[in-house]
């Protein structure tokens, strides 16, 4: 092992995150000293608010992978004289060290939740470094699987992962349960019960972390070693360029915007479509138990579809590639026009694959519950294509920042509430609205999405500056 | 001896486009060119024989060694220079070239200060930042300051200024005179870099080798001033 490159990628890598750190870990301090000082409530609040700042910070060394993919920095790195499992390891150990200010914000909403109990700190400690421990579990298999595959063809491992033990028979899962039952009860009929805690306990934490660092490492390494550029994952912007498409736009832009993206979409869920016609025809064959995993797989790929718009103009964006259409001779609302109209288009196969699944399932959708869906799928994927122009460090940062602000308004106008039951108030609330309302709630989400949105839009392309 | 670098057979194949089968030799101490138009596969062949591409065919050696196959430390002998460093944007010139001279055992950080300083590089400038011609010039010294025996520039001196670029040509010619284990191989579309830097030159058109200008005969051009009518006469795509 070259101990001085494994230095030197560790290194690289703490030092490119370094930012998001500083910030991520200045603002969990803060937390963490607000947990501490303030009353229970605003505590707990203060505590709340570092779960999305440590899920920042966890998220940070994805986005910059995901980077080195889009950029194929990833071929220069297989060109280092430095072995790939070299590579691999410093890099996730980078990304573990990045992220370790994480522990500050877990003991923060510990400590609130513990109502800064002096007794209960050390457990609350040991607690979060646990907790971040399995937050790195998570991040390593993350960046390996996302070094190795195009994550977004991943979209069935969570659900399969998840849907994973019902498949196993029972018998096996008894035989499994006891056989670890009697590996514990073993152990520690033969230790007495401090040396079982100090042996079996940091076994228990030391073995499954050393495999799966191993594990990701070894995964890393593959995919280092198998690397290839993906133009799909740039939104087929390395692929052919639409002539007939980009030519129209001289003829305005509203159609020409909707031809492209229409273009592009179909171009980049190919496969996706593929496999939806495959899930439709198991479920039509009703061929169990493939069909009954395929009604659940449905809606996540549905989705995806109209979804399709806003990942095309994050890769445009990340690529400079939307300054050509910042640069257009038209007015900017009528190019984000052009957009909601493509996301309208691409939300009616997403529906009708539903539709039609549920048809051939025996439960057909009303047409009301159909333009509810369609309704919702327009609002998502138009909310999340106008975040893809809209959307900067500091816009989402001052999102936060008045968001916490009406929290904080909120706590001093109702001293005295416990939060926890006023969140199930308003979880309860919003069923009920949800089920009187009927089709007037996606109609009005929607509407008021399309209202804001086009203004954002108009204003996040005319002030967006793409990566050099 | 091997050759520094030695293709045989050398395909690769894309849906729209095929760049082979080649085959040429580049021995320590030339400097070598490769001419050809827009799309003929100047970058996609740079990118073979530095091992970066993994979908190629046929033998690609350097220094008697398949980079696909060859041990991690034998890496140090190539070097690769785009259009910008292949770094994250967010870092700072300086951190890249701290990352690499840990890297790279043969770093000579007096060498990279005194490139830096003749083609007036900044490094404290992060890469996000940096013009398109400082940016080849940062990718330039990054490949550079390690000596490898293969130096591969793609396109070097497109973006730089008159002087700069000059500055370029006088350090290439400089590094690669008096160093009979190394060789230069580097693409562009400027005749007159070519005329003044290199000892050969290959001509690609659509993915395949169409001519190589040899010494004598770049020298035979280059006085009576004829390369250009000659470089294009055999690039032009006739049917």
């Amino acid at each position: 092992m070259n101990w001085r490159g494994f230095r030197a990628v560790v290194r690289l890598e703490l030092v490119r995150g370094r930012r998001l750190v500083l910030w991520c870990g200045g603002l969990l301090l803060l937390l963490l000293v607000l947990t501490m000082v303030l009353p229970q409530q605003p505590a707990l609040i203060a505590g709340v608010l570092a779960l999305p700042i440590v899920m920042a910070l966890v998220m940070g060394p994805l986005g910059s992978l995901a980077s080195d993919k889009r950029h194929g920095h990833l071929e220069f790195d297989r060109t280092l004289p430095l072995s790939l499992h070299t590579i691999a390891a410093g890099r996730l150990l980078g990304a573990t060290l990045r992220t370790a200010p994480g522990i500050l914000g877990i003991v923060a909403l510990g400590m609130a939740i513990a109502d800064r109990s002096a007794a209960a700190a050390p457990l609350v400690v040991a607690i979060g470094v646990l907790a971040m421990l399995l937050a790195w579990w998570f991040l390593w298999v993350l960046l390996a699987l996302n070094a190795r595959f195009a994550m977004r063809r991943l979209w069935w491992l969570p659900l399969t992962l998840w849907l994973a033990p019902s498949l196993v028979p029972e018998s096996v899962v008894e035989r499994v349960g006891a056989a670890i039952e009697q590996f514990g009860t073993g152990t520690f009929d033969r230790l007495d019960g401090s040396l079982a805690l100090l042996v079996v306990l940091p076994a228990a934490v030391v073995l499954p972390t050393v495999a799966l660092f191993g594990g990701a490492v070894a995964l890393f390494a593959h995919g280092l070693a198998r690397f290839r550029p993906d133009p799909a994952a740039l939104g087929v912007l390395l692929g052919a360029a639409p002539r007939r498409e980009l030519g129209a736009i001289g003829r305005g832009p509203v159609l020409a915007v909707v031809r492209l993206r229409l273009r592009l979409a179909f171009e980049q869920f190919r496969r996706e479509l593929l496999i939806i016609a495959a899930m439709l025809a198991v479920i039509l064959a009703d061929l169990d138990p493939i069909a009954t995993y395929a009604r659940l797989y449905l809606p996540m790929l549905a989705a995806l579809i109209p979804s399709g718009i806003a990942f095309q103009l994050m890769a445009g964006r990340a690529t400079g590639a939307l300054e050509g259409l910042q640069q257009l001779p038209h007015p900017r609302r009528e190019i984000g026009a052009g957009h909601l109209l493509a996301v309208l288009v691409m939300a009616v196969p997403g529906v009708i694959v539903i539709a039609v699944a549920k048809a051939m399932d025996g439960a057909p959708m009303p047409p009301s519950a159909i333009l509810a869906r369609w309704l919702w799928y327009v609002t998502l994927g138009w909310i999340g294509t106008v975040l893809a122009v809209w959307a900067t460090r500091r816009r989402l940062l001052s999102l936060g920042v008045a968001a916490l602000v009406l929290l904080a308004g909120w706590w001093l106008m109702h001293p005295g509430t416990s939060v926890t039951d006023r969140i199930l108030e308003a979880t309860a609330a919003a069923g009920t609205i949800r089920a009187e309302a009927g089709l007037w709630l996606p109609l009005g989400a929607a509407l008021a999405a399309v209202g804001i949105g086009l203004g954002l839009f108009a204003r996040g392309l005319a002030t967006m500056r793409g990566e050099r | 001896m091997h050759p520094i670098l030695e293709t045989r057979d050398l395909t690769v194949r894309y849906p729209s486009f095929t760049l082979g089968p080649l085959g040429f030799t580049i021995h320590g101490g030339e400097t070598v060119a490769l001419l050809g138009a827009n799309a003929a596969g100047k970058t996609t062949l740079l990118r073979a024989v530095t091992g970066r591409l993994l979908d190629r065919r046929g033998v690609v050696e350097i220094a008697g060694r398949d980079p696909h196959h060859a041990p991690d430390a034998w890496r140090a002998k190539v070097g690769f220079a785009g259009e910008k460093p292949p770094a994250d944007a967010a870092l700072r010139v300086r951190e890249w070239f701290a990352f690499l001279r840990d890297c790279y055992p043969t770093w000579d950080d007096p060498y990279q200060r005194d490139l830096a300083r003749r083609l007036g590089l900044d490094t404290s400038e992060r890469i996000a930042a940096l013009s398109r011609g400082t940016a080849v010039k940062a990718a330039y010294i990054g490949a550079e300051s390690y000596r490898p025996e293969l130096l591969v520039l793609d396109e070097p001196t497109n973006g730089l200024d008159p002087v700069v670029r000059l500055e370029l040509l006088a350090l290439l010619r400089e590094c690669f005179a008096n160093a009979p284990g190394r060789a230069l191989l580097f693409s562009s579309h400027l005749l007159e870099d070519v005329e003044s830097l290199c000892d050969r030159a290959l001509l690609l058109r659509r993915g395949v080798l169409v001519g190589e200008l040899d010494g004598d005969r770049l020298t035979e051009a280059r006085s009576t001033g004829q390369l250009t009518a000659l470089v294009a006469d055999v690039l032009r795509d006739q049917p």
